[in-house]
């Protein structure tokens, strides 16, 4: 199954370490293989490393895409916690 | 003694001996391994990894239960890094295919990734190239079998000044013995920065060449407040900082009793000072601080708190609210200083390859009608009510100046066909903040009823030096001679044309250069509402003839560290408060 989703960075500092980590951590826990898009940029949202390289600061555009057998509950669970907004200070 | 100024990072004042750690980049060894011994190389670099780890889980877990606890998250992301597979085949793949020894493969990956961080337009996301670094170099010493550099072991009180600290030697510096730190790298928002502020130690970065000016054993002084690093301070200087270490709470609670008298010199010269504020809700801050109206209050808030273009309507209420605040106090409301990528909330965002230089302020107003004319119909309809000005912010020709006063004479024949009230005598006052008009201000005297000279664009523009990066910020101050001479000359000027002159921008909430701006002439300061009472009690304690005395001397001097050396000695002598 393949899922893809477009959504907007909203929190104050963007994808940078911390909420990278969440993020990656969160990926990590779902066996589809999952992938960040930013602009030209494409990044494995297993690896922090990828991620905080996509310069996703505040108002980035990204598209989401996981394919695999729990791509779906992967998407929902990763768009969730972006919407927390990492309970930034 | 000399004195180093960089970025403040964590306020407070630390008096220590120095200890000096060394460069931070050791040689990386670098050599070829043979085929036959490149997979035990791999497994070397697997080892390293494992061992980064226990050292990273053992700082979590001496940190539980200390003030540093709460950044826990920083040192569980170093580990996602150190764990992250992609690094693993990198290295793996740079070991197998080149043969490089772990070492190297370490530092040229690591590095690359740092290189890319680095370079993301985005202040905060490109800070984190620190903690790149930090995992590189805690790898590498695993690698080396270097033990940690020995942040956490001293016997006396030091105050520590390195090349750079990474975040996670800040965790684990030892608060009992290490009174602050000072770095030559390292900017306001990288995670040492965060930490140093959460675990309130005195902290100054971005000093460009505080290893290089400090000795171990130096007596210096740390202040994260101003940002300055002292190496060697003289007797006086050492004097006053202790005395105004043990002064800070008396003075703090003396300071309530100046709000209702006036900022005057001992011999009577009445200075305004107002506040600069960002929020609607400072007013009130202000006014408790004693403030005579507020001088620069900031509106881009708007833009970014809603998030999208602030309606005429809500500006109106906002505008009309703060005037009734304030009575018949002056509101002086600078028209939007953003850049178009801001205005625009990041989506149609402009590449300009310079942007403090390009489209922003008063020229994006100009270029998009729409905004600039629900903010000056907003602006005009408040008048109404209170003692409203409007000021425009980085003006650089006189065109733009009438261009605007063109658009608002538009905007006021709109209102009167509408028969909308308003003030028909509006103030309405430039910025002074671009070279152009500081060197020749005579030029906008026709145009402006006032001038407000922004100082931190002004440094910014004519030192060309940008005070948020590490590498230049050290020559970032208002003590250069250049840009006391230009506000001289606008201040000479603005008098001669019988125009106000007022200084905006954080020099003036500075008690270094309060003497010398009340000397040149000025009448009135627009600061941070909290700095107030400070600068009213310095200005109370000396007189104006010895002000203007200090002044001319001031702008004979050469170079900033000259002024910044004079005006401390003689505000020190001459006005009777400790100046730090």
């Amino acid at each position: 199954m393949q899922v893809e989703k477009s959504f907007t960075i909203d929190n104050k500092y963007g994808l940078h370490a911390r909420p990278a980590m969440q993020f990656v951590q969160l990926a990590g826990k779902y066996s589809s293989t999952i992938h960040l898009v930013h602009g030209d940029k494409a990044a494995d949202a297993k690896s922090i490393f990828e991620v905080m390289m996509l310069e996703a600061g505040k108002g980035s555009e990204l598209f989401i895409r996981a394919d695999g057998q729990d791509a779906e509950q992967a998407v929902q669970a990763l768009l969730e916690l972006l919407a927390t907004k990492f309970d930034e200070e | 003694m000399e004195v180093l100024k960089g970025i403040p990072v964590s306020p407070g004042v630390a008096i220590s001996t120095a200890y000096v750690m060394g460069q931070q980049q050791p040689l990386v060894p670098s050599t070829l391994v043979p085929p036959t011994d490149v997979e035990a190389e791999v497994k070397r670099f697997s080892a390293a990894v494992a061992s980064s780890a226990v050292e990273i889980e053992d700082l979590k877990s001496r940190i539980r239960g200390t003030p540093a606890e709460r950044y826990i998250a920083i040192l569980d992301a170093h580990l996602a890094m150190l764990t992250d597979e992609r690094l693993a085949e990198e290295i793996g793949e740079r070991i197998r295919s080149e043969r490089y020894n772990a070492e190297h493969a370490v530092a040229r990956v690591l590095a690359q990734y740092a290189r890319t961080i680095e370079a993301v337009d985005d202040a905060y996301l490109s800070q984190r190239a620190g903690d790149i670094h930090d995992i590189q170099r805690r790898l590498l010493d695993a690698l080396t079998g270097k033990k940690d550099r020995g942040v956490t072991h001293f016997p006396n009180p030091v105050a520590i000044v390195a090349h750079d600290l990474t975040p996670s030697e800040t965790l684990s510096l030892d608060r009992e013995k290490v009174t602050g730190f000072a770095t030559d790298a390292g900017g306001s928002t990288s995670h040492t920065a965060i930490v140093a502020k959460g675990l309130s130690i005195p902290a100054v970065v971005g000093l460009g060449r505080a290893t290089a000016a400090t000795a171990g054993g130096d007596t210096i002084i740390i202040d994260g407040t101003r940002g300055l690093l002292i190496v060697n301070p003289d007797v006086a200087t050492l004097k006053r900082y202790r005395s105004s270490q043990a002064d800070t709470t008396v003075i703090a609670s003396g300071l309530g009793a100046l709000k209702d008298l006036p900022a005057e010199t001992t011999d009577g010269r009445r200075v305004r000072l107002m506040g600069n504020i960002e929020l609607p809700e400072e007013i009130q801050v202000a006014l408790d601080n004693g403030a005579d109206g507020v001088g620069l209050f900031r509106t881009e808030f708007l833009f970014l708190q809603a998030g999208h273009e602030p309606s005429e309507e809500e500006q109106f209420l906002v505008y009309l609210n703060a005037a009734g605040a304030l009575g018949d106090k002056p509101l002086v409301i600078r028209t939007f200083d953003l850049g178009g990528d801001k205005v625009a909330g990041g989506l149609k965002h402009m590449a300009e390859r310079n942007p403090s230089l390009g489209c922003r302020s008063i020229r994006y107003c100009l270029e998009n009608p729409h905004i600039f004319r629900a903010q000056v119909r907003a602006i005009l309809r408040a008048s109404v009510r209170g003692n409203v000005r409007i000021l425009f912010p980085m003006i650089s020709s006189v065109e733009e100046v009438r261009r605007a006063k063109l658009f608002l004479a538009e905007v006021r024949k709109e209102l009167q066909s509408r028969a909308i009230p308003f003030a028909e005598d509006i103030k309405i006052g430039i910025m002074v903040e671009v070279p152009s008009v500081a060197v020749a201000p005579d030029a906008f005297t026709p145009e402006a009823d006032f001038f407000s000279i922004g100082t931190n664009d002004l440094i910014q523009y004519t030192l060309a030096v940008e005070r948020v990066n590490e590498h230049v910020a050290w020559l970032f101050t208002p003590a250069h001679p250049a840009i006391l001479r230009l506000i001289k000359n606008v201040v000479d000027t603005g008098n001669a044309a019988r125009i106000p002159v007022s200084v905006c921008g954080e020099m003036s909430s500075d008690p270094l250069f309060v003497m010398f701006l009340v000397g040149l002439g000025i009448e009135e300061l627009s600061l941070s509402p909290r700095a107030i009472p400070r600068i009213k009690q310095i200005i109370r304690s000396f007189s104006f003839q010895d002000a203007r005395k200090v002044a001319e001397t001031a702008l004979t001097l050469h170079n900033a560290r000259e002024v910044t050396s004079f005006l401390l000695k003689s505000s020190t002598e001459t006005a009777r408060v400790q100046i730090i």
